[in-house]
This record gives C-alpha cells, sequence and structure tokens, in this order.
C-alpha cells in the first residue's frame, strides 16, 4: 500500500511513504512478532507492532489444571528465563497461601538459597542470550557464537539439576522438585571462575566498548525516565533509562535481602541516558551482579539437615485460601506479576500473567517514530522480547 | 516436456530405473541435495532456541552442511520450531508455497506434531502442523535436545538419499 | 499509607456513592469503586502529591461468579405492634458480573494500591485510563479481546491477541469455542476444550 505522495520544495520530486510487513516470519524479530512499518524511504515513520501469533491460551490452560500442574505452562511464558518464571508464580501462591494459618508453607532456607541460586544462574544465560542476538542483529555473529558456547555450560549445569536444558519445570509451590548433586556447588564456581568471567572479559573486549557498535546503538531508542514509568517499564528497560528500580532490592522477596549487590543503572556515557546502548550494558552490568550474588547464596546456603528436606514442605494438594493477590518478581527481562484469584478450590479460579514484555513492547511505536530502518532492529532487539511472554 | 522444442528425456523419466547410469546419477543427486539442505529461519517458539543451539559451536549442524537462509525462496527444508496458532497458520501455508521444490519439513517439538502441552484447552492452538502442511519427519521432545534435531536431519537425509529423482518410479 | 488512608481520602474527594467498601482486607486489600468513577480517580491518584500512584503495575479482567443482590435493609420500627405482617422473602436474583481489577504503584513513596471495579456482563462499560497511564492501551486492548469489556474512550478498542475475525471472549467462564477456523479460505477444526480423559490407543498386535 503506498499513500501520501509529498513533493520536495527544492528538487520537485515526488515521494510517497510505503507500508512494509516485517515478519511474523523474519530473522530479526526473535520470534513471530509483525511489525507493521510505515517508511519515508529510510526514515520510519511509524512501526506498529501485531502480536498473537504465539497466544497459547495459558490463562484458560490455567483456570482447568491444578497449581503445580500450571507450573510446566508457566515455564513456558518466558522461555529463556523458566527458573525466574517458575520463582514468581511460586511465590505468588505461596504469598496466597500464606495469608491462611491452615495453609501456610514454611520454605526451609535451603530451598530459598536453592532458589536464588537457580534463578540467578538463569539470568545469567538469559543475558547471555540477549547480548548475543542483540549483537547478531546489528551484524556482529562472532559474539552470538561466543555467548552461547558459554550459555551451553549453565544449560549443562541445569540439565545436572533438573534434567532439562530449557524448560525446568524445577522450582514447585512449597520447594523445588530435586536437590543439588553433591558437588554441585563447586562445578557452579569452577564454571564462574574458569569460564564465564574470562570470557565475559573477551566479550567486554570484543564488542561492549567496540567503537561500531557503540555508534549504532549509543544514540537511538532513548527513553525518558517519565516515559519508562508512564509506559511501565520495568527491568533493564526502565533501569537503562536511569530510573535505579529494582525489585530485588526495592520490593525484596525471597532471601534477596540478605545479599549485598549493585542495582546497574544506566548512566549515558556515550549518548543520551536511555538509549540502547544503556540497556545493553545494564544486562552486561547485570551479569557481574548476579554472579556476586550466585557466590554469596553458595557460601551462605546451609546443609541439607534431612533427606528429603526440598520437597518436604510441598503439600499434597495446593488449594490457597478464597481471594486474589498481585505478586511480582524480577524476571530478567523486567516485572513478572502473577494475578492469582482461587475461590477455595484446587483448580484456579483466573490467573494472569502480568508479562514485562508485553509492557516492554507496548512503547514501540512510539520509540520508532524518526528512526531509520536499521535502528529499528537495533531498538527491537533492545527491549528484549520473548514473543511467549507477549502472547501467553 | 519440452523446452523451446529439445526433448528433455531425463525429465520425462523415458529411462528404465535399473539403468546403471541413472541409479548413479540418482545417487550423486540425492547425495549433493542431502549435503546442502538449508532450512528457512523459522523458529516459532521455545523449540527455536534448541535449534539456534544446534547451529551453535557445541552440535554445530554447519557440518552437516546446514545453513540457515531467512527468505523461504532460497531455502529447502522448513523446520516448523514451536507452535502454530491459527493466527499463524495462514502464514505457515504461504511460506510453504513459497518455498521452491523439492521441499521438505521437520516437524520440531510436541506443539507442531500434535498440539503439545496446549491440545487440551488451547482454542487457539494448531493441534499438529500437518494439518495445514504435508511433514515429512517428526522429532518429538519439549523441547527436543539438539541432539534429537540432529537425529531427525539424519532421517531426513537417508529419506532425501534413497529418493528417486530421474528413475521411473513402478506405479 | 494505608489502603484505608487513601480510601477516606478518595471519599473525600469523590464521596461515598462512588468509592464503595475495602475488599478482601485479610488477603491483599482492595477498594471498590463504580465504573464511571475510575477515570476521575485514576487522575486523582496519580496527580495528588502524597499519593503520586505513577505506575499502572498491572490489569487485570475478571469474570466472577454470579453474584446474588444483596436484599434492601429494612427500616427499624420502635412500636412492635405497629409492625406490618411478614411477608416471605423474595430470592435475591443472581447477577453476572465483569470486574477489572487495577495494581497502582508510587515509584516516590514505595506504597501500592487495588483498585477494582464490577460491571454488568451485558453492558460492560469501564472508561478507559490510557490518558491517564499510556501502559493501560495494551492491557485494555488485551482485556476487550478475553473478557470483553467495552473501555470508552480507548482510541484503538481492536483485538490484539486474537485474530480480529474471532468470535467470542474466550477467558468468560460460559464460552464456547467456534466450531471451524478458516485459514487461507480454507476451514480448520478449532480445537474444544474437554476436560475428558482421551482414550488410550490399543498397542498394535504383532501379526498386524
Amino acid at each position: 500500500m503506498i499513500s501520501n505522495v509529498t513533493t520536495d520544495s527544492r528538487t520537485g520530486l515526488e515521494t510517497r511513504e510505503m507500508v512494509l510487513n516485517m515478519g511474523p516470519q523474519h530473522p530479526s524479530t526473535h520470534g513471530v512478532l509483525r511489525l507493521e512499518v510505515v517508511t519515508d524511504g529510510e526514515l520510519v515513520v511509524k512501526a506498529i507492532p501485531h502480536i498473537g501469533y504465539l497466544h497459547r491460551c495459558f490463562e484458560k490452560h490455567a483456570e482447568a489444571l491444578s497449581y503445580q500442574t500450571v507450573i510446566p505452562y508457566v515455564d513456558r511464558l518466558d522461555y529463556l528465563a523458566s527458573m525466574n518464571n517458575d520463582l514468581g508464580y511460586a511465590i505468588a501462591v505461596e504469598t496466597l497461601m500464606g495469608k491462611s494459618e491452615k495453609t501456610k508453607i514454611e520454605l526451609s532456607d535451603r530451598v530459598e538459597y536453592i532458589r536464588v541460586v537457580v534463578a540467578e544462574l538463569n539470568r545469567i544465560a538469559s543475558h547471555l542470550m540477549l547480548l548475543g542476538t542483540f549483537t547478531m542483529d546489528l551484524g556482529a555473529i562472532t559474539p552470538f557464537t561466543w555467548l552461547f558456547r558459554d550459555r551451553e555450560y549453565i544449560l549443562d549445569l541445569f540439565e545436572e539439576v533438573s534434567g532439562a536444558r530449557l524448560l525446568y519445570n524445577y522450582i514447585r509451590v512449597g520447594g523445588v522438585s530435586y536437590d543439588f548433586p553433591p558437588g554441585f556447588e563447586k562445578k557452579i564456581t569452577d564454571f564462574i571462575d574458569e569460564t564465564l568471567e574470562p570470557h565475559m572479559a573477551e566479550c567486554d573486549d570484543l564488542i561492549t566498548f567496540n567503537k561500531i557498535f557503540i555508534e549504532r546503538a549509543a544514540d537511538v531508542g532513548v527513553v525518558s525516565s517519565e516515559e519508562a514509568l508512564a509506559w511501565a517499564l520495568s527491568g533493564p528497560m526502565l533501569r537503562g533509562s536511569g530510573v535505579g528500580f529494582d525489585l530485588r532490592k526495592d520490593d525484596p522477596y525471597s532471601v534477596y535481602d540478605r545479599f549485598d549487590f549493585e542495582v546497574a543503572v544506566g548512566d549515558g556515557r556515550y549518548g543520551p541516558i536511555g538509549s540502547c546502548w544503556d540497556r545493553y550494558y545494564v544486562r552486561r552490568l547485570e551479569i557481574d551482579e548476579s554472579i556476586k550474588i550466585i557466590r554469596q547464596a553458595l557460601e551462605q546456603m546451609p546443609d541439607a539437615t534431612e533427606p528429603d528436606e526440598v520437597r518436604s514442605a510441598i503439600p499434597k494438594t495446593v488449594r490457597p485460601p478464597e481471594g486474589e493477590v498481585y505478586v511480582r518478581t524480577e524476571n530478567p527481562r523486567g516485572e513478572l506479576g502473577f494475578f492469582v484469584r482461587s475461590d477455595g478450590s484446587a483448580n484456579p479460579f483466573r490467573i494472569k500473567g502480568r508479562s514485562p514484555c508485553f509492557c516492554n513492547l507496548s512503547i514501540m511505536e512510539r520509540l520508532s517514530e524518526g528512526c531509520l530502518i536499521a535502528d529499528l532492529i537495533t531498538i527491537l532487539g533492545s527491549v528484549d522480547i520473548v514473543l511467549g511472554e507477549v502472547d501467553r | 516436456m519440452t523446452l523451446q522444442g529439445i526433448e528433455m528425456g531425463f525429465l520425462e523419466h523415458s529411462f528404465s530405473s535399473d539403468s546403471v547410469l541413472i541409479t548413479s546419477i540418482d545417487e550423486a543427486v540425492g547425495w549433493a541435495r542431502k549435503s546442502s539442505m538449508w532450512p528457512m529461519g523459522f523458529g516459532l517458539a521455545c523449540c527455536a532456541i534448541e535449534m539456534m543451539a544446534a547451529g551453535m559451536p557445541r552440535f554445530d549442524l554447519d557440518r552437516l552442511g546446514v545453513f540457515f537462509r531467512p527468505s523461504p525462496r532460497q531455502s529447502d527444508l522448513m523446520i516448523i520450531s514451536g507452535t502454530v496458532t491459527l493466527k499463524m497458520a495462514s502464514r505457515v501455508q504461504r511460506l510453504y508455497e513459497q518455498m521452491p521444490e523439492p521441499r521438505y519439513v521437520i516437524s520440531m517439538g510436541s506443539c507442531a506434531n500434535s498440539g503439545g502441552p496446549y491440545w487440551q484447552h488451547g482454542y487457539h492452538v494448531v493441534k499438529g502442523v500437518d494439518r495445514i502442511i504435508p511433514v515429512d519427519v517428526y522429532v518429538p521432545g519439549c523441547p527436543p535436545r539438539p541432539e534429537a534435531l540432529i537425529e531427525g536431519l539424519v532421517l531426513l537425509q537417508q529419506k532425501i538419499q534413497h529418493s528417486k529423482t530421474f528413475a521411473k518410479v513402478e506405479a | 499509607m494505608t489502603t484505608e488512608d487513601i480510601r477516606d481520602r478518595l471519599i473525600e474527594e469523590f464521596g461515598e456513592e462512588s468509592i464503595f467498601a475495602i475488599l478482601q482486607t485479610e488477603i491483599e486489600p482492595e477498594i471498590e469503586i463504580a465504573a464511571g468513577a475510575v477515570l476521575d480517580a485514576a487522575q486523582f491518584l496519580k496527580g495528588q502529591g502524597d499519593l503520586s500512584f505513577d505506575v499502572l503495575m498491572c490489569l487485570s479482567a475478571l469474570d466472577v461468579p454470579t453474584l446474588a443482590k444483596k436484599p434492601k435493609r429494612k427500616p427499624k420500627i420502635d412500636d412492635e405492634s405497629e409492625a406490618p405482617p411478614q411477608e416471605a422473602e423474595p430470592e435475591p436474583e443472581p447477577i453476572h458480573q465483569l470486574a477489572v481489577v487495577y495494581h497502582l504503584f508510587s515509584v516516590v513513596h514505595k506504597h501500592r494500591l487495588a483498585l477494582k471495579t464490577f460491571v454488568a456482563v451485558d453492558e460492560p462499560h469501564v472508561p478507559s485510563v490510557i490518558a491517564v497511564w499510556p501502559a493501560a492501551d495494551w492491557h485494555e486492548r488485551e482485556a476487550f479481546d478475553m473478557m470483553g469489556i467495552q473501555f470508552d474512550g480507548h482510541p484503538f478498542l481492536k483485538r490484539i491477541l486474537l485474530p480480529d475475525d474471532w468470535e467470542g471472549h474466550p477467558l468468560r467462564k460460559d464460552y464456547e469455542t467456534q466450531e471451524t477456523y478458516d485459514v487461507n479460505d480454507e476451514a480448520i477444526l478449532v480445537p474444544k476444550h474437554t476436560t475428558a480423559t482421551p482414550e488410550p490407543v490399543a498397542p498394535a498386535t504383532a501379526d498386524e
């Protein structure tokens, strides 16, 4: 469709806007997202995202299943951060159950620390994926292969503890499904010391402070802090704009209040605050902070006092009291919230997943006005969407 | 079939199937086709991540000749990795039709095989991509490991190797 | 500020005809407000310095179970002898309602609030709060798509997750899936939800 003919005053040439379709099959849209792009030559007039191509009826499924069996479906929401999704959901249901003395669950410290360790490892894996795909969108293929190689070591660790590489079904309401195998803590610290930290330094040398990368990303897709709050952005999208709000520090859940770590905030060192480079760098720094948290958690984690301690608090039937709660946790992509309403039975009455990518993507139309087509890909990459979560 | 008045004997299958020349050419063509399968980069959901991992240094699909192409016009394999929804189904069909022949389809993961975990209450999920396009190989798993995807590719390679291009096919 | 204090501020501003009771105080307190007052309350809650709810965390739509209308309270009569003869209480009529729950947060004061409003299922109109929080844009479109709630004042209230020609609103409890869906001019059977366990397939015997 071509429309809006304008005549250039200097040359007398007629130009028209064109409507192009990016996706749903496209190498750079990170899944099945369709962007309807109205372009004026190389400039994008606006890019309207169309979603729903991966709507898998999660909320309808949740109403028909029991609380524990919803967990594999929650895994598949943000499939790059399954542990964090599981954790968010488990904490939401446990919070609702904690409102009544009969159903309250007391988690042992070991379970809490195990949950934190796997959640932070998954945060690192998810950020490695983002660093790789974002740079690949800009044309740099090498970091993608290097970072995937490092991510594979983390997936090996997860396979050892939960049995699966990508979708774990590990954190349950009331505990976790298996304890760490013997020697697992040492494997994690060896991996971090010998593999992850040296490779992150290589990645910094290669791409993070690379002049071409900075030129491509540092002036593009700027989100101011007021806009970020008004559009309910969260996670690195919000922190990249200078708002130092991290749920792990400001509204702590689980045992996050026992750790000493910094909140990475974008500082606009190469361009305005809130650019794509700032968001990339926030994620890069979050890998370092997650490493700190994992080290502290492994040191503070108590040994198991009885053989099946991690499963001992898992109730036979999860039957929360009647009522509804909204509980949020910090996913690698932002604030994952679960609105859980129970009618007292063993099946949830309503579960709404407030996904961070859904809210982060809604600003795409505003951000893409006036950018170049190549910058559109950069902006989309820096939003870091996972369509499973956007469409649920 | 004639092309500009010249009879195309090969394509008319006018050679009998047990001729040594034809079986050797068939084998050679089969070997060439199976050794350079170029899939279209078509990741839908979680299985796409395992497909990407299969292309990465640890599992390395490139040693099998597999090289992801962005456009359906330049690819001969479509790996449906992930859930196909009704909204997406028309696009999947259109992309399949845009691929030039010979074209193959691998259905990767339980969602593409039969609707997967969403078979029961998924009002928007196509219960198996074979309802809309023909499938050559099914790879089970949720998600299948990269090794499982490689096994699916090897099975497809065997199918391609044994398919007859020029020999007369007995009715 | 606690939910009770915020409710007092809201009643001061809007009166008791729009601001109702606090629901589920033991679980997570929610202030019930009238649907018509949603937009004004939202602007008030964002604009007032001591409230400053600048983030709309989540907007959820619910299909609540059929609620019975509470019977009207009888006036107190001092003299028993003048009391009218007791009539049998008529059965309260059940009403099918939809609800919208807003979860708000203030980054400045670090307090949160939940607001809830009910609408009847055949006239589900709620004013849109997109002018107050642009984040509500996609949330309201999703609530419309899944639950059928009409947000008055939303500039582009169209389906967002399901295709535009989908029939029905899936998250309602009485939703029936359509039979087929048209894909490139071919009707594909839409899977119906079923709670029946599938029949196990008999294993192939040796002579097959």
